[in-house]
């Protein structure tokens, strides 16, 4: 089966006066239509950077290289209108700070009105009924009231909802949602995810969800890509990686996490040292000097990526000699 | 043993070495920032040669102020008999004028600003840091001086005392720290809500030492930045008044009187005005290239 | 176990203009309305509860940072609340707080040594500069800077290395008592757990009493001996750590104990979530009777009309709810 979207050799830089930052360095996945994968990293490991550089919003000083094939098509090399036109109908993003995303001034009806006009030019009432669709499906409450007012008269979570409902109104084959319960808290995050698990059900759609926060993807994914300074560490299926976590940072994200379920009046075994500095990466691994198995060859040589079953791919010396 | 004896007293050296190590201040990166925008460097350079050249300028030339030459009245620029930027209707060297001139213009730019940032700052200062009623009384305050126009309150101080150089140094001073005042206060407030100043009150520190400690370097960085934008208004506001006849009074002279004087022999004798109208237009751009390499300097958004 | 802290019914008003210019009015929004605990010597006390709940301002209040409306905070039999600027000023030193966004709470153009010492000239300005030297280097150590970062200024370091010199300007009076406002809630996931076991080290080792104030279960069931749940200003539930987590009694703490996701697929996916519906109300237009009752599942005609009194339910367990039982 073709993947649905694939990144090859993804690299993106940033030139600022202090030197060139690698934020993310050959980057290489592929996503098959229906599922969800979960990216897993840190700040600064690269995980937004990725699909802002793939969706052409980086920043003026960023560059790309590498291949992004969308349904066949590179998004790397479309121009603007091209691209624009391919964002917001099969390909949509929700982004952590919803509320930005919203233009303050307008109606959030007329918002979701807009992105049906203008991409699937459908009519008015055909897209009213398709907002009224989506609304109900996402169940939110007073539908016609809440399409005539504004985007500040909508708390954080109800200003996520618009987003994720205007994310389905096209359909998208593939949705990307950037951290999207980050801003939230516990008890509305529960309402927004529990929302993501119905449309996983009900659509076809590929959904990526990046996120800090491994219990999110444990609910939610089927695979999970753990980043490291600007690079996959580890890769595989969900059950496996939290049952059997080969790298040592993803081992030490798992110990190091205080959870519920855990026995009470545990150390957590943080891990020690800071995240890496993008601009001054090691020649070796990026993760050697806070690693509790490296050797030499460590600070020397950058381990490359290695299958060690089938879907299931990481990046480190100790697991090579063993 | 010895292996890890050695080791750890390796270690400790490394740390003494290390401790000796200065961090980079925000002042020393703002200034290093600075350093490397071209444009405000050349302002800065720019600058100096007019200031130092309204100190030695008049000494270069063998003419006066005073010296009034009849057999040269009216001459364009010209090596002959050292009247480099040439003389105006009455004989008078112009090269004498304009450095007699730049001093006094920028004098007074710089005179005003001085009055209007320390009465600014104090009051911005006291206003937003004590804030509630206080603010409010101190602010409407400077809103109904401000609702006067300049030129009007000028007249009035001009007909009770006379034409006078102080006067214009107190008139202008006396309007620009309006606008000082509310830039320090804005930048005052915003300061005073930064979880810094909260973590000093938890920690007990005294309310003198906050304001000296905490509000005033975080709060200085605009206020320089505005400074340099002042100076040059200051300067043109004196123009303007000394082109009204309101200003600076004979023989002593200022660009705006030139650049006034000039302005009636401009079908005769040009020069008379691109003279001081070019030193005034390059000291402007210079303030400004400055005040705006500060700004991008001290931007904390760079941070 | 002696009884450091005594909050007894504290409230935090603000009162917020309101209409147009005609029809002004002042409303109060209650931040805080009621509440009362008590922190015991070298004992955490975990604040929970959502964005709005009150749990931020209630730490201020505690420090006099923000004047309580009303109530009576009991510091050492003290109540510091009547108290002159000046005289609360001097009880500062037995009394800290740690800030969540550690890069805003120093300021940019102080070094690190500068930070930490200004507590210390603050509460014995005749200190010699060689002893302030001293206890810095001592206090830096235990946080686990190195010496080589005296001089240096906050924007060298990343978040995690800030809270600690932040942590280190708290701990150089050696205080009684800090109040952590969401101390971890802004640093990765690899960096909370080291500051979590700094705390839990320093708590130990001075005999700290903390009040953590957050709104992730996890951490907060960690890290403290005892928990307060919040919601719009009013004390939901109060346990200790091993009863609340075991059996939650009131509705929103169940909620909001079933809404933390687990690491781990098989019981991530197989457990019972309750899904609140709705969102926080307004705190100046709370619901009559039981504030939370607009989203909870087991509201009934008697919450609409009866505020909830806390209730013993034994073990130390103190309830609101009508329904507990």
């Amino acid at each position: 089966m073709n993947p649905i979207f694939s990144l090859e050799n993804l690299n993106v830089r940033f030139a600022t006066k202090e030197g060139e930052v690698a934020a993310v360095s050959d980057l290489s996945f592929s996503l098959q239509r229906g599922e969800c994968l979960g990216i897993v990293g840190e700040s600064g490991s690269g995980k937004s950077q990725t699909f802002l550089a793939t969706m052409g919003l980086l920043a003026a000083n960023g560059s790309t290289t590498g291949r992004a094939l969308f349904q066949g098509q590179d998004l790397l090399k479309l121009d603007r209108d091209a691209l624009n036109k391919i964002r917001g109908d099969r390909l949509a993003m929700i982004f952590q700070d919803s509320g930005t995303s919203l233009t303050p001034h307008m109606k959030v009806g007329d918002q979701l009105m807009e992105v049906l006009t203008t991409h699937k030019g459908l009519s008015v009432e055909a897209a009213r009924k398709r907002i009224l669709e989506v609304m109900e499906s996402i169940r939110i409450p007073e539908v016609d009231k809440r399409l005539s007012q504004y985007p500040h008269e909508f708390s954080g979570g109800m200003r996520q909802r618009v987003m994720i409902a205007m994310a389905l109104l096209c359909e998208p084959d593939l949705l990307i949602a950037d951290e999207p319960t980050t801003a939230l808290d516990v008890t509305v995050q529960a309402q927004i995810l529990q929302l993501f698990k119905a449309l996983k059900h009900h659509t076809n759609s590929a959904i990526v969800l990046i996120t800090h926060d491994l219990g999110v993807v444990a609910g939610l994914c089927d695979r999970v890509i753990v980043m490291y300074g600007g690079r996959v560490v580890e890769e595989g299926a969900v059950a496996d990686i939290f049952a059997r976590p080969k790298h040592p940072y993803t081992k030490g994200l798992l110990n190091c996490m205080p959870r519920l379920d855990q026995d009470l009046d545990t150390e957590l075994q943080a891990i020690p040292g800071q995240p890496p500095n993008l601009q001054k990466l090691p020649p070796g691994c990026a993760f050697a000097d806070r690693c509790a198995v490296v050797t030499d060859r460590c600070k020397t040589e950058r381990p490359v990526l290695r299958d060690y079953a089938p879907g299931e791919r990481a990046a480190c010396h100790a697991l090579e000699a063993a | 043993m010895a292996f890890f004896q050695a080791q750890r007293d390796a270690q400790i050296q490394l740390m003494d070495a290390a401790a000796r190590v200065r961090g980079r201040s925000l002042w020393k990166d703002a200034a290093e920032r600075f350093a490397r925008n071209k444009a405000a460097m050349t302002g800065v350079v720019a600058l100096s040669i007019i200031a130092i050249m309204s100190i030695i300028g008049p000494m270069i030339s063998p003419h006066t102020l005073e010296d009034l030459a009849w057999d040269a009245i009216g001459l364009p620029p010209t090596f002959e008999n050292s009247h480099w930027f040439g003389t105006d209707d009455t004989g008078r060297d112009m090269w004498v004028l304009t450095w007699y001139g730049a001093r006094v213009s920028l004098t007074i730019g710089v005179m005003t600003t001085v009055i209007a940032l320390s009465i600014g700052v104090a009051y911005g200062a006291t206003a937003g840091y004590l804030g509630g009623r206080i603010d409010n009384a101190m602010m409407r305050f400077v809103d109904v001086i401000y609702a006067l126009p300049l030129l009007f309150f000028i007249i009035i101080l001009v007909t009770i005392f006379g034409r006078n150089i102080f006067l214009v140094f107190v008139a202008i001073g006396c309007v620009e720290w309006l606008t000082m005042a509310r830039i320090v206060r804005g930048q005052t407030l915003s300061v005073k809500r930064k979880e810094y100043i909260e973590a000093a009150l938890a920690a007990g520190v005294k309310t003198p030492t906050i304001v000296k400690r905490h509000v005033i370097p975080n709060v200085i960085g605009p206020v320089i930045v505005y400074v340099t934008l002042l100076v040059p208004t200051n300067i043109l506001v004196e123009s303007y008044l000394s082109f009204l006849g309101l200003g600076v009074q004979e023989p002593l002279t200022s660009w705006g009187v030139l650049i006034s004087r000039g302005a009636n022999a401009l079908e005769t004798a040009p020069w008379l005005l691109l003279i001081p109208a070019t030193c005034l237009a390059i000291t402007m751009f210079c303030f400004n290239f400055i005040g705006d390499g500060l700004r991008d300097a001290l931007d904390p958004k760079d941070r | 176990m002696s009884t450091v802290l005594k909050v007894e019914n504290l409230k935090v008003h603000f009162p917020i203009k309101t209409g147009g210019v005609l029809k002004r009015r002042m409303v109060p929004l209650k931040a805080v309305d009621g509440v009362s605990f008590e922190v015991n010597a070298g004992e955490c006390l975990g604040v929970v509860g959502e964005s709005g709940c009150g749990k931020s301002t209630l730490g201020r209040a505690v420090l006099q940072l923000i004047k309580p409306t009303s109530g009576r905070v009991l510091w050492l039999g003290e109540d510091l609340c009547g108290l002159s600027p000046e005289h609360m000023r001097q009880k500062r030193r037995d009394l800290q707080l740690v800030f969540q966004d550690p890069l805003a709470s120093l300021n940019p153009r102080l070094t690190v040594a500068e930070i930490i010492r200004e507590p210390l000239y603050a509460a014995e300005p005749d200190l010699g500069r060689d002893e302030a030297d001293r206890r810095i280097d001592e206090m830096m150590a235990a946080v686990g800077l190195l010496p080589e970062m005296r001089n240096r200024y906050p924007h060298e370091f990343s978040g995690g290395q800030c809270q600690r010199i932040a942590i280190a300007r708290a701990m150089v009076l050696k205080p009684k008592l800090i109040i952590c406002d969401e101390p971890v809630s802004a640093l990765d996931v690899s960096i909370q757990a080291q500051v979590i076991n700094l705390l839990r080290k320093l708590q130990r080792d001075y005999g700290l009493s903390l009040i953590f104030i957050s709104h992730d279960l996890s951490v907060v069931r960690h890290l403290c001996q005892r928990v307060m749940v919040l919601y719009l200003g009013h004390m939901m539930e109060l346990a200790t750590r091993d009863d609340l987590f075991a059996k939650p009694l009131h509705p929103y703490t169940q909620a909001l104990i079933s809404a933390v996701p687990i690491p781990d697929p098989a019981k991530e996916r197989d457990k019972e979530i309750i899904v609140l519906s709705g969102d926080l109300p307004s705190p100046m237009n709370p619901p009559s009777g039981c504030v939370f009752r607009t989203r909870c599942p087991k509201a009934t005609t008697k919450c609409i009309k009866d505020v909830p009194m806390p209730e013993d339910a034994g073990n130390i367990h103190t309830v609101a709810c009508h329904h507990w039982r």
